[in-house]
């Protein structure tokens, strides 16, 4: 935004201005993360709005209580967890759904491979992620957060709410699913070749 | 657990595992002697290279547009906002009528007008709520446990429920306007008299915004839900509807208008009188028997059954060629019960009357007697599910 004077702070000094009721900061950090906060809420609806309505909501509170935050250093995830929160409350008062049916809230976005590649890779590769697009919303979601955002184990146990051991049963709920829709979809010379992928899938979210 | 994410103790670091160290990871774990391993790598790879996910992008004159109406919202709502996290609210929904606002800022330029949406605006939306309640302007709750009550504003702005005063001054001797709040929660229905005599039907989760005394040469208030009005005839204070959708201009007259925020249906049914809706596109007079109806941001003026549209406040609903799932919507919202359909039967087409003076269940078991349906209650969600 060419302002150079918050352009050159460390994101701990940033945020560290917010609190103490720094306005330029506040609006420099809003200014940056508008965009990326929009497209993250709008993989949970499709009600653009809505996700419009949420994302000034976390940052009204940002500015109201900005005395009572705490440190971070890293502020896009701080906003993304509070911007998740923030949709599925809403979401879940117009849906009249109650606290605990967290499950329903939805994960929308659909992957797909960025460019083609030679056969047959690609089209194992395209089998692996229709196969991924089919599955539950938590599980999608948590495949968005490991590949695409590739978070840590522990900012997605943070920002999905889960206990540690909860995340690695959804993540084994996703390879089970994702071998047993593969395994049906290829012949069977193509077999191995699947469950290595998804044994070595194993091996990386479980590290 | 992430409710208190503004507590602040996120204390993590930067997100970005590089690529690579995934990679070395992998092959450390793949001690296999595999003669395909490097395809397999190659997967891999290609894989983690290549996954990508739709997304959209906000465009950017919205960015600016966007905070420009955050900060104006921001300063505006500072003191209040201090009470409602103290009372343990979300709030959220104030969010939802930022965008009302700037709406009608940019249409019509003309920000005396928006009072009524200003108000509307810094009023917390408290619809989680069991009771009716009436939220005076000095944040005083007055919490209603029968249903059907009459709520009755005097000329002064004397506030009588069934008929008896609760000894609360509803408004200041003050130069302002001061507003108050009726919420309805689901299952719930008032009736509401303003202080100049206008009547509201108000039906099942709605939100009403009003002044305690109205303005010499105009009368507004706010509706986010459905109402059935009959305005009181004042030659020189027209009276206007104001929602997030839609505004309705009148002189004396009796309506129904339902726009709810969220909701992609909205609609106005004119009953007798004569009423001028503005919506986004522009201006349109209804005549006697004619409904508007705002979908999807297409509008449609038709001739109506009336009593269709505004028996619901004699406690009837009237309906025909309608989905099973649109009358269980609407029931739902009437009893304030969850109820659910399985996908065959909330697709049957029915014609028909309920009396809903009655309680749910008997008037399931009408709907059961006549559809091919059971129901069933299971926790605190009604299941209709098809005989097969």
């Amino acid at each position: 935004m060419g302002n150079t004077k918050y352009d050159s702070c460390s994101e701990r000094d940033l945020w560290n201005l917010v609190r103490t009721g720094d306005e330029g900061a506040f609006s420099f950090i809003y200014r940056e993360q508008v965009k990326y906060l929009f497209t993250y809420g709008s993989h949970f609806t499709n009600d653009e709005e809505l996700v419009k309505d949420c994302i000034q909501e976390v940052f009204a509170r940002l500015f109201h209580r900005a005395d009572k935050l705490g440190e971070t250093t890293n502020i896009r995830f701080y906003l993304c967890l509070a911007l998740r929160n923030e949709i599925w409350m809403e979401y879940r008062r117009r849906k009249r759904l109650p606290l605990s049916a967290m499950d329903e809230l939805p994960f929308l976005a659909n992957f797909y491979l960025e460019s083609p590649e030679e056969e047959p890779l690609q089209q194992h590769l395209e089998k692996i992620v229709e196969t991924i697009n089919l599955l539950p919303h938590r599980q999608k979601e948590i495949i968005y957060y490991r590949y695409i955002e590739e978070l840590s184990y522990e900012q997605i146990c943070r920002i999905m709410g889960l206990k540690y051991q909860s995340a690695v049963n959804l993540v084994q709920r996703s390879l089970k699913k994702i071998r047993e829709i593969y395994t049906h979809t290829f012949s069977y010379s193509d077999l191995p070749l699947a469950l290595f992928f998804i044994l070595k899938m194993h091996l990386f979210v479980n590290k | 657990m992430l409710k208190g994410c503004f507590h602040g103790d996120v204390e993590l670091s930067l997100a970005v595992h590089p690529r690579y160290a995934k990679n070395k990871k992998m092959k450390d774990d793949l001690s296999l002697n595999d003669p395909e391993r490097e395809e397999f790598d190659e997967l891999y790879r290609t894989l983690s290279r290549k996954l990508r996910v739709e997304h959209k992008e906000l465009p950017d004159p919205e960015v600016e547009e966007l905070w420009q109406q955050l900060i104006s919202t921001v300063r505006s709502r500072k003191k209040r906002l201090r009470i409602h996290l103290l009372m343990g609210s979300v709030a959220a929904s104030v969010a939802l009528l930022i965008g009302t606002l700037f709406y009608y800022h940019t249409r019509s330029g003309d920000i005396d007008r928006d009072d009524i949406l200003h108000a509307a605006m810094n009023l917390n939306r408290v619809d989680t709520l069991e009771q009716i309640s009436l939220i005076l302007n000095d944040e005083k709750e007055i919490a209603i446990a029968e249903n059907n009550v009459e709520i009755e504003y005097t000329e002064k702005g004397e506030v009588q429920v069934n008929s008896r005063p609760i000894g609360e001054k509803a408004a200041e001797e003050a130069e302002t306007l001061t507003y108050n709040q009726l919420v309805v929660p689901p299952g719930k229905r008032t009736l509401l008299t303003l202080s100049d005599g206008s009547r509201l039907w108000v039906n099942a989760g709605t939100r009403v915004v009003y002044p305690a005394i109205f303005h010499r040469d105009r009368r507004e208030i706010y509706v986010d839900g459905e109402v059935f009005l009959e305005v009181a005839r004042a030659e020189h204070a027209p009276f206007t509807v104001r929602t997030g959708a839609l505004d309705v201009m009148v002189k004396g007259t009796s309506f129904n208008i339902l726009a709810r925020e969220g909701e992609a249906t909205r609609s106005v049914v004119l009953v007798e009188g004569m009423v001028t809706v503005k919506t986004a596109h522009g201006s349109m007079t209804l005549a006697p028997s004619e409904m508007l109806e705002v979908k999807n941001g297409t509008e449609r003026i038709r001739k109506v059954d009336v009593n269709r549209y505004i028996l619901w406040k004699e406690g009837i609903y009237l309906f025909d060629n309608e989905p099973l799932h649109v009358i269980m919507e609407k029931l739902s919202r009437y009893y304030g019960k969850r109820i659910i359909c399985d996908e065959a039967s909330g697709g049957l087409i029915c014609d028909g009357k309920l009396d809903l003076k009655e309680d749910l269940e008997r008037v399931l078991n009408g709907i059961a007697k006549t559809a091919p349906v059971t129901w069933k209650q299971s926790d605190e969600t009604y299941q209709i599910a098809i005989i097969r």
